[in-house]
């Protein structure tokens, strides 16, 4: 994977990733995180919230930013998951485009 | 952080001066071209209307809200790089505006537009004295700097009365006053996040819609109000995505403009407003 490309990460992964930072954030095992919850139940503060989608999207090396929509409206994390995967593949094939 | 608690009443200067005069050539890389520094609107538009459309709706929509027509005189409190005071005697046919800033970056990018409607002051709304009347006012992003963190709330709401009031001498008791302005929603005061209030916007505080009725009452009627949250997190969504492609084509260069911190700030600002923590005013008075 040369350093400009995108990781192609599937819905899934991408929600295993958002569970796994959510319950380092509040401090919980992954397990009691439930992917069927909203973001914005969790309590997290706006600066959080950022800097998670911050680094997802470092993680996804992505070159725009995911829009905060997908994260904060999705009814379920794993909603918000399949949102940011299918905007992730949408990037993914503007670049090939070049 | 600022260690001069002397409060200052309209907005702090220096407050102002560090936000806003970063550079023209920074501000003009990620806002619009009409350089207009405030959320835009997106109600009577498709969703996916760019930015510079929407900007456009937010600027006839406060021109309408003051039923700005031809031959009038009106002021702009906040009037930033003079976008609202251009559309007015543009698309309105305007007589003259009057601008108030308190940043010399836009006194100077206003003198040089050329424009003989088109005047601004380097003043706070607080030690303003206009010549003559106005037929209405337009304020659009500078209630926000109005009030100090250290003011009681009783403290705060005495400066919007003030504020208020002087718009209703300056309007001789029958003109129109459209405000725009960020307030609190779901979080209060005490939660407000540090960095936004020590390193973006220091010495300011936000209003509550509670501040704003206690303070109008008598003065002004309200006759619309809305909360459009949601219009501003899309608008410092799309600033904060053609901020990173002006870095990435070459336009801004990090090594000199606060890159890293506007673009924190914008997206943590348009996280606040989709968790409904800040909303977005937009408030028709009428004089009571």
């Amino acid at each position: 994977m040369n350093s400009d490309s995108i990781r192609q990460a599937s819905a899934k992964e991408i929600e295993d990733w958002i569970v796994a930072r959510i319950a380092e954030i509040v401090n919980m095992a992954p397990a009691n995180v439930s992917a069927d919850a909203p973001f914005d139940s969790f309590g997290i503060d706006s600066a959080k919230a950022i800097s998670l989608m911050v680094e997802l999207e470092n993680w996804l090396n992505l070159p725009d930013e995911l829009p905060l929509e997908l994260l904060f409206e999705a009814e379920a994390i794993r909603d918000a998951a399949a949102g940011i995967a299918a905007a992730v593949a949408d990037m993914a094939a503007a670049q090939a485009e070049g | 952080m600022m260690q001069d608690d002397v409060i200052e009443y309209g907005g702090s200067a220096a407050a102002i001066r560090h936000h806003y005069d970063v550079g023209n050539d920074f501000y003009s890389a990620w806002l619009d071209p009409t350089m207009t520094y405030s959320s835009a609107m997106w109600d009577g538009l498709p969703k996916d209307a760019p930015l510079e459309e929407a900007q456009k709706r937010k600027l006839a929509y406060h021109a309408e809200s003051v039923g700005a027509a031809e031959g009038m005189r009106i002021l702009d409190v906040g009037c930033g790089w003079g976008g609202m005071m251009r559309n007015l005697r543009s698309s309105y046919g305007v007589a003259e505006c009057v601008g108030l800033t308190l940043s010399e970056e836009q006194l100077a990018y206003i003198q040089q537009l050329g424009d003989p409607g088109i005047g601004a002051v380097l003043s706070n709304w607080h030690d303003y004295r206009p010549d003559k009347p106005f037929d209405a006012i337009i304020s659009v992003g500078a209630f926000e700097h109005f009030a100090h963190p250290q003011q009681s709330v009783d403290e705060r709401r005495g400066v919007y009365r003030e504020f208020f009031q002087a718009c209703r001498d300056w309007t001789a008791g029958k003109g129109r006053l459209s405000l725009q302005t960020i307030a609190y929603g779901k979080m209060s005061p005490e939660d407000a996040n540090p960095f936004i209030s020590n390193e973006i916007f220091p010495a300011a505080e936000l209003p509550t819609l509670e501040d704003i009725v206690v303070a109008s009452k008598g003065l002004f009627r309200i006759e619309r109000l809305r909360d459009d949250g949601l219009d501003y997190a899309r608008t410092c969504e799309m600033w904060s995505n053609k901020l990173r492609g002006a870095v990435r084509s070459g336009v801004v260069d990090p090594a000199i403009h606060p890159v890293e911190k506007y673009s924190r700030y914008l997206r943590m600002s348009a996280a606040g407003f989709r968790m409904r923590k800040i909303g977005l005013l937009r408030i028709a008075f009428a004089a009571d």
